[in-house]
């Protein structure tokens, strides 16, 4: 069972927010990485590895590493595609002169020092960059040192037909030219046969579990520049510390997904589970952040729990099993939104465990009141049963009344004038206003500002 | 050349806001088979439903001749069609000849010729086009503007037909580039276009010109750049001019697949009476219904909700209310998008059907929290602010579960104010809600009416 589904990532924006930062393809890895159960072992060794990079060279030295480690898996894709056998041995040599980086084998090392002095005493340097065209293709970079060689290479340019906006000092020409340009100066290449012959049969596997490194060294480097980014604008993080009561309290919370939205500043928020405040309401003023702090609570707890950052000042939460949320979706319409609702939940509810903590906003909003607090008491007394941890955002007044002495209540209150509010969420003993009237009023849409343009009419 | 939409005059469309709510798009994903750019093209005129009574029946008649008069619109489509692909044929091998130049050296001259010669191609290739849509319009037009239309189409076809059989000099010599119908002359010698045509000189002092210097080969070529640009000119027009037309009769295709639609599923279906008044109607139906049976027919997967009619009599504003799954949104379609698809000239489904012409359709649904800094609430607050900037006399509103993310009360007392508000402004309000007191506010209000729909899909006037 996973910890989280990448829809719960979507939900909390979280996504969203890596998209922006990092970019789609990062996105959708990290997300990938961000939902698995953790061991309590790979929890810390998590931990331990964000807290190591916060040294600076220690950080430069992984992000070096991780270079080396990709430009070695460029080569190994191309060294293992057998369409192009008749470049394998200097793609080899390539691949290893990465692998150089990782290994102690001190013939090996020696072996690569040796062609690569010969290399350096060339009149002009194939260097590592070969990029894949397509399947069949492979180009070849040549910089010339020698400017002796320019005229000749021109010459074999021109017999090929190769295309006439090449550059002298940086040559990209197709690997059919290799050869021709090797027989130019024939040792080094003899050179890296011999060394294709001798390694081909015992690095490969070596350099395979090299590159096992990959994906978690990349999850790590993305993270931080994630958190680099958290950086510049000054958001504080913290690592969460783990209890084994079943309780959750976390101080300071941000919604930094408003970072996107181009929010200043953003509101912290506290929360807390525990065994007798286990699920929550949430009601209170309309844009007054109650969808912003459920998705601080997701941010929260998702990042602490997979061994991250949390945005957050500080944490304490106990090894929950997993995350699960619960947010109106625009496809819910074409099947009708109530009875898709009603499916999804049932669901959720079948899901959920004792150790989950569930988030849900604004259900059922698709029918009557009274449908909707019959609905929601149902699935409400599901989770209470089960003892799992939650919030549930609701502006059914009914539905809080008739399960306030079984829930407590968080309300998003507002202070400072309409145009300016400060959004805050507080426990509260009684419910009041949605204060839409606040925001009605700065449109001027209230009873008020409608009375004054159309008189008694109205 | 004449347009089949009206949609010329901006002030005689009406104002859509937020049109997308009402899935037109799935209508004409059901309704007819068509590539991206033709879906594109026909959900823009749907988007623009016209407001002045004329220019809606003149659609009407052009819609009638179309399905019901037995002109052959399939080939008409077809002809108009195949400009598009001469287009495409010729701007690759526009693209071939590129700009020529001296560098070219001693190939340019021929290559001139050839470039001239693919264009009398081209020319050719629109010439039989529109010889063949001539000879289609051999039926009953009841339609003025189809009429008008074919003439202009005839008049065309005479000037290409003299420019093709006459032998003219006006081609080089003509001082304008533009091309104007009355110089069209005949250019079929281009096919053996030779240096002693195009100069207006005899075979053998061409031959004596064109031997003795290059200032001779500069005189041919500039009298071949002359004719190119001309013919090149006279090809654009014509095709751009066709190609606007094809474009235009996508709209008809559409218009003629949906009436073959009603006519297959045997639904009743017809064009409405426009007038003052409320609206009514009987056996009115979702149109995005009847749309989905048609792509049915050739997509199973397509979930098809079985449709129900509703007789409508004597509505204007009201508020639609039901259990889930009651067809709320459905009826709501079956007022709305029919009288935006009667507004654009198009058959709607129901029998009798009597429409007011509205200026503007300004839809509030529910909002979803999008990527800005507002909530779901003040989002939706935001459509209404921008539907009252159009909305007034003939203005019709349509909501959907608006303020849903707060209090009951609060939304019953926010929507209360704001639908009074746009009585006052004289618009028509088609709203469905969940809030069940809403309808009660509006008691005393004649023109506002609580429709409840109960599990057949039936509606009912609550009293």
């Amino acid at each position: 069972m996973n910890f989280a589904d990448v829809q719960t990532i979507k939900e909390i924006k979280l996504m969203n927010l890596f998209e922006k930062l990092l970019g789609r393809g990062t996105a959708k890895f990290l997300a990938e990485n961000l939902i698995n159960q953790l061991t309590d072992e790979q929890i810390k060794e998590r931990q331990e590895m964000f807290k190591k990079l916060e040294d600076k060279e220690v950080y430069a030295s992984y992000q070096e590493r991780y270079e080396h480690l990709c430009i070695m898996e460029k080569e190994y894709e191309i060294y293992i595609d057998k369409q192009n056998p008749m470049y394998s041995a200097l793609i080899f040599f390539q691949m290893a002169n990465q692998y150089y980086y990782f290994t102690d084998n001190t013939e090996l090392k020696a072996d690569i020092e040796n062609i690569r002095t010969m290399y350096n005493k060339r009149k002009f340097f194939s260097c590592n960059l070969f990029s894949k065209y397509d399947n069949t293709r492979y180009s070849v970079d040549l910089k010339v040192i020698d400017e002796e060689y320019i005229d000749p290479l021109q010459q074999l340019f021109d017999h090929l037909q190769l295309r006439d906006d090449t550059k002298f000092d940086d040559y990209r020409i197709y690997g059919s030219l290799y050869d021709m340009v090797s027989a130019t100066d024939t040792r080094p290449y003899a050179e890296i046969n011999a060394f294709y012959e001798k390694y081909r049969n015992q690095l490969l596997p070596y350099v395979e579990d090299v590159l096992k490194e990959i994906p978690e060294l990349k999850f790590y480097l993305e993270m931080k520049r994630f958190y680099n980014a958290l950086d510049e604008r000054n958001i504080p993080y913290s690592l969460a510390e783990f209890t084994d009561e079943k309780s959750i309290t976390v101080k300071g919370a941000r919604d930094i997904t408003l970072i996107t939205s181009n929010v200043e500043n953003i509101i912290t928020n506290d929360f807390y589970f525990n065994t007798e405040k286990p699920f929550w309401f949430i009601t209170g003023a309309n844009g007054g952040g109650k969808t912003s702090f459920l998705r601080s609570v997701g941010l929260c707890v998702l990042l602490g729990s997979q061994g991250c950052y949390m945005p957050a000042k500080s944490g304490t939460i106990m090894r929950l099993e997993q995350l699960i949320t619960f947010f109106p979706m625009e496809s819910d319409l074409d099947r009708g939104r109530f009875n898709s609702e009603k499916e999804r939940l049932a669901q959720m509810s079948e899901k959920a465990t004792t150790d989950s903590l569930v988030l849900m906003n604004e259900v059922f909003t698709s029918t009557d009141e009274m449908t909707a607090m019959r609905e929601s008491q149902v699935v409400l007394e599901q989770m209470l049963e089960k003892k799992c941890f939650g919030v549930f955002v609701t502006h059914n007044f009914p539905l809080i009344e008739s399960m306030q002495d079984k829930m407590p209540v968080l309300e998003a209150i507002t202070e400072g004038d309409e145009h300016n509010r400060l959004f805050k969420i507080v426990e509260k003993k009684q419910v009041g206003s949605s204060f839409a009237t606040d925001i009605l009023r700065k449109y001027e849409l209230d009873f008020d500002s409608l009375k004054r343009k159309y008189g008694d009419a109205l | 050349m004449k347009s089949l939409l009206f949609l010329e005059d901006e002030s005689k469309i009406a104002k859509v806001f937020e049109i997308d709510e009402l899935k037109i798009k799935d209508v004409i994903l059901g309704v007819s088979y068509m590539d991206t750019e033709a879906r594109e093209y026909v959900y823009n005129v749907l988007c623009k439903p016209l407001k002045d009574l004329e220019l809606i029946k003149r659609r009407q008649m052009l819609v009638k001749d179309f399905c019901e008069n037995q002109i052959p619109f399939d080939k008409m489509y077809r002809a108009f069609k195949n400009f598009v692909q001469l287009r495409r044929d010729i701007t690759e091998k526009r693209r071939r000849f590129g700009n020529l130049t001296r560098e070219h050296g001693s190939e340019l001259f021929n290559r001139k010729i050839d470039r001239v010669k693919n264009e009398i191609n081209y020319f050719n290739g629109i010439y039989e086009s529109m010889n063949e849509i001539e000879k289609l319009f051999t039926f009953n037009i009841t339609s003025p503007d189809l009429q008008e239309f074919i003439d202009e189409i005839k008049t065309v076809n005479v000037y290409m037909r003299k420019f093709v059989n006459e032998i003219g000099k006006d081609l080089v010599d003509c001082p304008t580039e533009e091309f104007n119908p009355k110089v069209f002359v005949e250019i079929d010698h281009i096919y053996d276009i030779s240096v002693s045509e195009i100069c207006g000189m005899n075979k053998e002092d061409a031959a004596g010109f064109k031997a003795a210097d290059s200032s001779a080969g500069d005189l041919v070529t500039i009298g071949i750049d002359r004719m190119y640009r001309k013919i090149y000119n006279i090809n654009n027009y014509l095709t751009t001019t066709y190609i606007d037309v094809a474009k235009e009769l996508q709209f008809y295709n559409f218009a003629i697949e949906l009436y073959k639609g009603f006519t297959t599923f045997n639904i009743d279906c017809t064009f409405p009476e426009f007038g003052d008044g409320p609206i009514s109607g009987r056996r009115m139906h979702d149109p995005l219904l009847a749309a989905n049976l048609i792509r049915q027919s050739i997509d199973m997967q397509i979930e098809v909700i079985k449709i129900t009619h509703n007789d409508v009599s004597d509505l204007s504003s009201c508020i639609i209310t039901g259990e889930n799954n009651t067809g709320r949104s459905t009826f709501q379609r079956s007022i709305v998008l029919t009288n935006l698809l009667a507004q654009c000239g198009l058959h709607v489904p129901g029998v009798q059907v009597h429409f007011p012409i509205y200026e503007s359709y300004l839809f509030c649904f529910a909002g979803w929290e999008k990527e800005d800094s507002f909530g779901r609430f003040e989002n939706e607050v935001i459509k209404i602010t921008e539907a009252f900037k159009y909305a007034g006399k003939n203005s019709l509103v349509i909501t959907k579960e608006l303020f849903q993310s707060t209090s009951y009360d609060e939304a019953t007392e926010s929507l209360d104010t704001i639908f009074k508000a746009l009585l006052i402004e004289n618009c028509t309000f088609i709203c469905v809600t969940d809030l069940l007191k809403l309808p009660e506010r509006f008691k005393g209000y004649e023109q506002v009416k609580h429709i409840v729909l109960d599990k057949e899909h039936k509606i009912s006037v609550a009293e």
